[in-house]
């Protein structure tokens, strides 16, 4: 026997959220790791403050990101590049994951076909203009920042076009996924078997 | 005639207004508001109230903001040439710089940067000599500054560094924190009148001076080119006077009020206010040569607007020496 | 009045809407910034500025570093099972008292106010660790998670504090005076708390079970013995991160990351770090530190909105009309604050509120000095801004409390949690304003 119609448009909507949602958790645990690389870089700051040192290594010509020297600062700054990355992708993994702040006194009443519809309307009219238009308009920044060769005044990191395009880039794949996810919700709403599986499986 | 420009403009300021550095957006705030009889006034806005600090500059450039009240060295990082101008080692006194910027040329040099970002930049105010620091070490030679960690920015941060000092990236609200707990020996801020209410004094044993780093520092009104277009002849004439006259405020009023606050200071924390030796000056000035010879090798626009300087403010010391008394 | 400030009255009407479908509160924040901006007419150049406010407000922004690595400290902590033990034999210790595992994380929580300026910091550190003990021993979750939020946001009063320092530099007073001035309050708060947990033992014993017998003699190594040893690696910890505070290898940032340094040590010396540990770790580091700081993201996008709305000449508006006396005017100013704080962050409120209500505070007089009164306004400030992570439907520290529960606690249930200490904050800073001596004694302005 043939499914019904919505039954297949269903079926179809949520294999093509799949690949969505799942480049969004794997780009997001490999972020994750990053939080190895601040303490890491964190601790580079202790240790080479506690030494009063100021450089590391120096070298002859500028190269990229670390320009002339390894310094102090370099270390100082190289923790929020880090960090700033870290967090924008933990952002669409907290999105898969069901991460981000509910109040959930209505929300844990609803039925699941409901929480998805509630989920679907948020995406589209919150979630996903916000992305968009905050990454958007911040890309002459980035552009800006490219041209211009804006880096360290603190004889710390070059390239600060990169953390500022990850701010844009993060907000786009947000979006991108919050756009998988409401395939994966009109899919739930159109198929009562697909609601009713727990729409965040993943950890 | 063309028309006016704007009624009102948002202006982005980088400091507290409740402190002398952000006052002076407020002051020309209130004198453009008079030159133009009342047809152009500015909204400033607190830091961070728009954008953070750190972001003004981008935020005008784009139009985002219309205008920014800054401190010039900020944007070092962008244009490397700021450097000069928000913190000169061992440069002109405020008075001599003040001349060249206004009739050396020297706003010029910065305006032709400026130009690539779209903005339009008024130099209207030069805080007097910042000190030499807050330490919680003596300094008795150059030797001192060896393993030193200290809060400094810009050029007076590669002298210390020639000398062994680990020069630090601490942004201002946390200064305290760290000066109190001793994960630095020492900081520099700003003038008196500024540094007084941070209440590093009363954390910290010794006040240096000179402030060797940085003879005079600028700071600027910013407005995104296409704002100031809109601007008639007359009127960018108006936003000159009120920054002249901003100018003057600031190099008025500041001198004899970092005496005033300097005993206040005293009196309350009992910090011990000394001069480095003269040995050690030299011996900053002989590193801060070698520095600045890698900046002007490094950097064409500098070494072009340094010597521009350099002999502006020879000028007007022979000036004086022709006309000193006994 | 109502139709000049429609538009920021609204936003505050939708957001609550929004709330309470059950989507995700940060989204709201930032979706609702982008609507109202369209609806208000807000130049697309202003809009841009949402982006510069996130990259130097927020990725730029040293302190927010110090989050994930407090967070993964915390639950490194917790996988190594270290800190359970240490609150056991804690509890062990406060004997057959009712409500010691509440008290010691009131105690634990003015410890770690004293070390860090950050709440986020200490809520998630406490929550993971005490949170997961204190439901095992069925502790009512209210009770659990309300001496958690609450003890978790001393660290903001009791110097250091990033705060403090702030509205110091706003207000143009000595910081040194001001962490002076905040030290008893802040105590005092801690042993409102510690008084409130003794007294509900008594009135509701079955909110916070002891531990049952078997549990706690279980340990059948004597109580002494069992102490250095659960004490052991905590207290190498608590050397480590305060330590390096106190002793100036470290700002609050760096000891962060020395403490999460110490927890893997300490998850090695117990034999329990394998890859899945770390990986575990550094996942739910990702989550829960994405939770924080999205919220922060697009926070700061509403407000950049509300307020280009009009939304700050609406609470000066309010307060115009007022026409109060000096008492008068510092209740109304405390009771805007505090309603304020059910809405914005300290950050905004500081930076926001603070400088326009400035000259007014100069117009009031209490009989002392310029600089006490100032001094003493700060630190009614800051009590007051206290109240405001813990105050619904934004209370920073419900959310942390909130992303750390992993679904098992309901955020109804944290804010019912809140309650009381909302009300002690609320006497605290009542007797402060009845007894300035409280403050002002320290710095001897008095
Ligand atoms: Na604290
Ligand atoms: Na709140």
């Amino acid at each position: 026997m043939k499914a019904a119609v919505h039954l297949r448009v269903a079926a179809a909507l949520d294999l093509a959220s799949r690949p969505l949602i799942g480049a969004g958790i794997w780009v997001g645990r490999l972020t994750s790791w990053l939080v190895l690389a601040v303490i890491a870089a964190v601790m580079l700051t202790v240790i080479m403050n506690a030494l009063g040192m100021n450089e590391l290594f120096r070298w002859e010509n500028r190269v990229f990101l670390f320009q002339r020297a390894f310094t102090i600062n370099s270390a100082t700054e190289l923790q929020w590049y880090l960090y700033g990355i870290f967090v924008l992708f933990a952002s669409t993994y907290a999105l898969h994951t069901n991460g981000h702040v509910r109040v959930d006194l209505f929300y844990s009443r609803f039925p699941a076909r409901v929480k998805h519809a509630v989920d679907l309307l948020g995406h589209i009219f919150l979630l996903i203009p916000f992305c968009l238009f905050v990454a958007y308009l911040y890309w002459p920044q980035v552009e800006m920042s490219f041209m211009s060769g804006e880096r360290s005044n603190f004889g710390g990191l070059g390239q600060r076009y990169l953390i500022k395009g990850a701010l844009a880039v993060g907000l786009f794949f947000l979006a991108l996924n919050a756009f998988g996810r409401i395939l994966a919700s009109l899919a739930a709403i159109l198929d009562p078997k697909l609601a009713e599986k727990e729409p965040f499986h993943v950890r | 005639a063309m028309a006016d420009g704007p009624r009102r403009i948002d202006v982005a300021s980088v400091f507290d207004t409740s402190n002398f550095l952000g006052a002076g957006a407020q002051f020309m705030a209130d004198e453009i508001n008079v030159a133009s009889d009342g047809k152009i006034s500015f909204r400033v806005y607190e830091p961070g109230d728009l954008v953070p600090p750190f972001e003004v500059f981008n935020a005008v450039s784009s139009g985002a903001v219309d205008a920014g009240w800054d401190w010039m060295g900020y944007w070092a990082g962008t244009i490397p040439l700021l450097n000069l101008y928000g913190a000169l080692p061992f440069g002109p006194t405020p008075e001599a710089f003040a001349s060249w910027m206004w009739s050396g040329g020297g706003t010029e040099y910065i305006q032709a940067q400026y130009d690539n970002y779209n903005i339009k930049v008024l130099p209207c105010f030069v805080s007097p000599q910042e000190t030499g620091g807050f330490y919680n070490k003596e300094i008795n030679s150059v030797d001192d500054f060896d393993g030193l960690r200290f809060r400094i920015s810009g050029l007076g941060a590669r002298v210390l560094n020639k000398f062994g000092a680990s020069t630090q990236l601490i942004p201002g609200g946390e200064i305290f924190l760290a000066l109190e707990r001793g994960r630095i020996d020492g900081a520099e801020f700003s003038v008196p009148q500024v540094d007084e209410v941070m209440g590093f004094d009363e954390i910290t044993s010794y006040y240096y001076f000179p402030g060797w780093h940085q003879s005079a520092s600028w700071f600027s009104l910013i407005i995104n080119q296409n704002v100031w277009n809109q601007y008639s002849e007359t009127q960018q004439k108006q936003f000159e006077t009120a920054c002249r006259s901003t100018l003057a405020w600031s190099m008025t009023e500041a001198p004899h009020q970092q005496m005033l606050t300097l005993a206040k200071m005293q009196e309350r924390s009992g910090i011990d206010v000394r001069r480095f030796d003269d040995e050690t000056l030299k011996n900053l000035e002989a590193a801060w040569e070698e520095v600045v010879e890698d900046e002007m090798n490094e950097n064409p626009e500098f070494r072009e607007a340094y010597e521009s300087l350099m002999a502006h403010a020879k000028l007007i010391e022979e000036w004086y020496e022709l006309q000193e008394l006994p | 009045m109502f139709a000049e400030y429609l538009l920021p009255i609204l936003m505050v009407v939708f957001l609550f809407i929004g709330i309470f479908t059950g989507y995700p509160v940060a989204f709201i924040l930032g979706g609702l910034a982008i609507i109202f901006a369209l609806i208000g007419d807000v130049p697309l150049p202003f809009l841009g500025m949402m982006g510069s406010r996130i990259y130097g407000g927020v990725l730029e922004n040293w302190l927010y570093i110090a989050i994930p690595l407090f967070v993964f400290m915390g639950l490194m902590l917790e996988k190594s099972g270290v800190a359970s033990r240490l609150l056991l034999t804690l509890q062990r210790l406060f004997g057959r008292v009712r409500g010691g595992l509440a008290i010691s994380v009131a105690l634990l929580g003015v410890v770690m106010a004293a070390s860090t300026g950050i709440v986020g910091a200490s809520v998630v550190m406490l929550g993971l660790l005490a949170l997961p003990v204190m439901l095992k021993q069925n502790y009512k979750p209210e009770m659990a998670c309300g001496v958690i939020a609450a003890s978790g946001t001393l660290g903001i009063l009791i110097p250091p504090s990033i705060m403090l320092v702030l509205i110091g530099s706003i207000m143009q007073v000595s910081v040194g005076n001001l962490f002076k001035a905040a030290l008893i309050p802040g105590l005092m708060l801690g042993v409102l708390y510690i008084a409130y947990l003794l007294i509900m033992g008594r009135l509701k014993p079955d909110w916070m079970p002891l531990a049952d017998t078997d549990a706690v003699d279980h340990d059948k190594t004597p109580l002494a013995l069992a102490l250095t040893r659960d004490l052991v690696g905590p207290v190498f910890l608590m050397v480590t991160v305060l330590g390096s505070i106190m002793m100036g290898i470290a700002t609050p940032t760096e000891a962060a990351a020395i403490g999460a340094l110490g927890a893997i040590f300490l998850a090695v010396v117990a034999r329990k770090l394998t890859y899945t540990t770390l990986r575990d770790v550094c996942y739910d580091t990702a989550k829960t530190t994405a939770m924080i700081i999205f919220i922060v993201i697009t926070a700061t996008a509403f407000s950049l909105i509300f307020k280009r709305l009009g939304g700050d000449y609406m609470i000066l508006d309010l307060f115009d009309a007022t026409g109060l006396g000096s008492y008068g005017l510092l209740l109304a100013i405390m009771v805007l604050i505090f309603i304020l704080g059910f809405f914005l962050e300290w950050i905004e409120i500081s930076y926001v509120i603070l400088p326009i209500l400035l000259p007014v505070i100069g117009l009031m007089d209490f009989g002392m000095s310029t600089q006490a009164t100032l001094v003493w306004f700060a630190i009614l400030m800051a009590i007051n801004l206290q109240t405001s992570f813990l105050t619904p439907p934004f209370g920073y520290a419900l959310f942390y409390l909130k992303g750390i529960t992993n679904g098992q606690v309901k955020i109804t249930t944290i804010y019912k949690s809140i309650i009381p200490y909302v009300l002690l904050q609320l006497t605290g800073l009542l007797l402060c304003i009845a007894f300035p001596a409280i403050v002002l004694w320290l710095p001897g302005l008095i």
